[in-house]
C-alpha cells in the first residue's frame, strides 16, 4: 500500500509545492493533491518518478506515516523569521532525521536522565549545572555532549542549514525524548547559545512548546546565558571598563560570541544601556553583527554515530543502516557526514606498558 | 634611560609588518586605551553640558587615554629598557618611549604637517642629511595616529613612521593601519576540552537485542 501522507511528507522534506512537484513529474497539481489525499490510487510508474524526484527508496512510501515531532520552539521563531515552508521543510527533514535514530534507537538502551525545572530561570540553570555535573563557575565547551550524555538527543539536520535551532519533547512508542534540532554550518558560539537557549525550553517551558511567547523567549535567553556564562563565574572576568578588545579575550574562554558577552555585561549591570548601544554600534561599524572575529569550531553531535557503531559496528555499514531506516545510502552518508567520530585517545595500556633493559625482558 | 641610548630595533627600510607585530603589545593597549576612551568622553561631555568641538573632544579623549595608558604594565621580559614611559600630555597629542623608540600619538587619518620645529625634528628621525649610499637610517620615532568617524566614534588606528615634515607638508616612509586587537587573538583550540564524558558509554544494546535489518 502506499500512503498519501508519505508522498506528501516526502514533497514536503524536499521543500516542493505540489504545482513543483507536478512540473517535475509532467503531471497535473490535483493529481498530486489526489494522491496525496488518497483519493486516486497512484500508478507504480508514478510513484517511482516521485522516489526519484524526491530521492527517497519506494519503501518510504509503503511505511505507515509517523508523526514523532512537534515544531515546538520552531513555531516561534516561524512567526519572526523564517517562511511556513521553510519552517515545514525543516519539521519533515528533523523527523526524517530522528526516524534514522529511531529505528536505531529501538535496539539500544539509551537511559534519558533529563528532567523538567520549575521556576526562575536563572536557579534552573544552576540546578542544571549541578544535575550534569558541572561545576558552578567553569565555561562549558562541549555541551552537546554533555547533554547527549544526560539522554538529549541533538540532531543536526541538512535542511536547518542557515537557520537557529528547535527543540521538542519527541513521542515515540509512549517514550518522550527531548530533542534539540540544530543547523550544521552554524558558527561554534553562535551554536553553544543556541543549544544552551534550547535546552531552556525544554526543561521551563516543556507543555507550552507550540505556543511561545516573547517572555517565554526571554526567559530561555536568561537560562541560556546564566547556563554558559555563570554569574558565580564570569563576573570576575567581566570588569569595567568594558570595551571590545576585553570582550573579545573573552570569547576563546567562555565559547561564546562577543555578542553574547556584551549582553551579559549588560543583565549583569556591568555596563549601562548607553555603553550596551555603544559597542553595539562598534560591533555594526566593523561587520561583525553577521561576522565575528576569532572563529570558534562548532562542536558536532555525536549519538546518532554513536548509535550506528554500537548496532552495527565500526565502519557503519551504509547500506544496512539505509535499507532499516527507509533510506538512500547517499542521503544516511550525508546525515552521518554531520556527526562527530569516536575520539582518538591515546592507548592507556599501552602507554602504562614499561620496556624493560634487555637482560630483563622473559625468556632472556 | 634616553631612548636614544637603546640599540636601535628597526631602520626606516624595515618591513612595517615586523615593526608592528613587535610593538603588538604597545599597539594592543594603545587601541584597548582608546577604545575605552571615546565613550567614557562622550558620556562626561553629555553629564557636564560641554561645548562638542573637536578641541574639546580631542584633548579629553587624550587624557582618558594617558590614564589608561599609565595603567598598563607593558613591561617585557628584558626589564627596565622596555618599560613604557609617558612622557607628558601636550596641547596636541601624547608622547611615549618604548623599546628605545619614541611615539606621538596624534589625532588623524594622516600624518599631520609639522608647524613646530620640534615635530620636524620628531619627524625626521636621526640624520637630516641622508643620501642613498649611506646605510639606511635607523628608525627612532614613529606616529600613532587615531581617528574617529562623523559620529565621533573610534574608527581606526594607524602606526607611520615619519619621513618628514614641514608647516605644510608632512611625509611618512610608510603607514600601516592596526588591526582590532580582537583580530589577532587566536582561536581555541577544536575538540572537547571540558570535563570528560567518555564516548557516550551509556549508549549499549539491549540486553536481549533485536536483529536488526529486514527480514526476507
Amino acid at each position: 500500500m502506499i500512503y498519501g501522507e508519505r508522498i506528501k511528507q516526502a514533497r514536503e522534506l524536499r521543500g516542493f509545492t505540489q504545482t513543483k512537484l507536478a512540473e517535475l513529474l509532467k503531471v497535473t497539481q490535483s493529481r498530486i493533491a489526489q494522491v496525496e489525499g488518497e483519493f486516486r490510487d497512484v500508478a507504480d510508474s508514478l510513484i517511482a518518478e516521485i522516489a526519484y524526484r524526491t530521492e527517497l527508496p519506494l519503501s518510504y512510501f509503503s511505511k505507515a506515516p509517523e508523526n514523532w515531532l512537534s515544531a515546538g520552539s520552531l513555531l516561534f521563531r516561524a512567526r519572526t523569521s523564517i517562511s511556513k515552508r521553510e519552517v515545514t521543510q525543516s519539521l519533515r527533514d528533523a523527523e526524517h532525521v530522528f526516524g534514522l535514530a529511531y529505528s536505531m534507537a529501538k535496539n539500544l538502551e539509551l537511559p534519558v536522565s533529563l528532567r523538567t525545572i520549575n521556576g526562575d530561570p536563572k536557579d534552573a540553570a544552576i540546578q542544571m549545572r549541578a544535575l550534569l555535573g558541572l561545576s558552578a563557575t567553569v565555561p562549558i565547551h562541549n555541551l552537546i555532549r554533555i547533554l547527549e550524555n544526560a539522554g538529549i538527543w541533538v540532531l543536526a539536520v541538512p535542511a536547518m542549514k542557515g537557520r537557529d535551532a528547535f527543540c521538542c519533547w519527541a513521542e515515540a512508542d509512549g517514550r518522550q525524548i527531548p530533542v534539540i534540532v540544530i543547523s550544521p554550518d552554524c558558527p561554534g558560539d553562535r551554536l553553544a547559545m543556541n543549544v544552551a537557549h534550547e535546552l531552556g525550553h525544554l526543561v521551563l517551558h516543556k507543555n507550552m512548546l507550540g505556543r511561545l511567547s516573547p517572555e517565554l523567549e526571554k526567559e530561555a535567553f536568561a537560562y541560556g546565558a546564566e547556563l554558559l556564562m555563570p554569574e558565580a563565574g564570569i563576573r570576575a572576568d567581566l570588569r569595567p571598563p568594558i570595551s571590545l578588545t576585553r570582550v573579545a579575550l573573552l570569547k576563546p574562554k567562555w565559547g561564546v560570541s562577543i555578542q553574547a558577552l556584551i549582553r551579559r555585561s549588560y543583565d549583569l549591570n556591568v555596563i549601562s544601556e548607553r555603553q550596551y548601544r555603544y559597542l553595539f554600534m562598534q560591533l555594526s561599524s566593523k561587520g561583525w553583527r553577521t561576522t565575528e572575529p576569532i572563529p570558534i569550531v562548532p562542536e558536532k553531535p555525536r549519538l546518532l554515530k554513536k548509535m550506528a557503531e554500537v548496532l552495527y559496528g565500526s565502519p557503519v555499514p551504509i547500506d544496512r543502516i539505509a535499507a532499516d531506516a527507509d533510506m538512500l545510502p547517499a542521503e544516511v552518508s550525508r546525515v552521518l557526514g554531520l556527526y562527530a567520530e569516536a575520539e582518538k585517545k591515546p592507548d592507556a595500556a599501552k602507554s602504562r606498558v614499561v620496556a624493560f633493559p634487555a637482560p630483563y625482558r622473559a625468556g632472556k | 634611560m634616553d631612548a636614544n641610548s637603546i640599540p636601535p630595533l628597526f631602520t626606516c627600510e624595515t618591513d612595517p609588518e615586523l615593526v608592528v607585530s613587535t610593538l603588538e603589545s604597545l599597539l594592543f593597549a594603545v587601541y584597548e586605551a582608546f577604545e575605552v576612551a571615546l565613550p567614557e568622553v562622550e558620556q562626561l561631555i553629555e553629564r557636564e553640558g560641554f561645548e562638542r568641538t573637536s578641541a574639546i573632544f580631542n584633548h579629553l579623549v587624550r587624557c582618558k587615554a594617558k590614564t589608561r595608558l599609565c595603567a598598563f604594565d607593558c613591561q617585557d621580559e628584558d626589564g627596565g629598557a622596555n618599560t613604557l614611559q609617558i612622557e607628558r600630555v601636550m596641547l596636541d597629542g601624547l608622547a611615549l618611549e618604548y623599546r628605545g623608540l619614541r611615539f606621538r600619538i596624534l589625532k588623524g587619518a594622516v600624518l599631520p604637517t609639522a608647524q613646530s620645529t620640534q615635530r620636524q625634528r620628531f619627524y625626521q628621525q636621526e640624520l637630516p642629511i641622508w643620501s642613498p649610499d649611506m646605510p639606511a637610517p635607523s628608525l627612532r620615532t614613529l606616529v600613532i595616529l587615531w581617528d574617529t568617524d562623523s559620529t565621533w566614534q573610534f574608527s581606526r588606528l594607524y602606526l607611520a613612521a615619519p619621513k618628514s615634515g614641514d608647516a605644510r607638508t608632512a611625509e611618512a616612509y610608510w603607514q600601516y593601519e592596526i588591526k582590532h586587537p580582537a583580530e589577532g587573538i587566536a582561536p581555541p583550540p577544536s575538540g572537547p576540552t571540558g570535563p570528560d564524558f567518555g564516548d557516550l558509554d551509556n549508549v549499549r544494546p539491549l540486553s536481549a537485542p533485536l536483529v536488526v535489518g529486514k527480514r526476507e
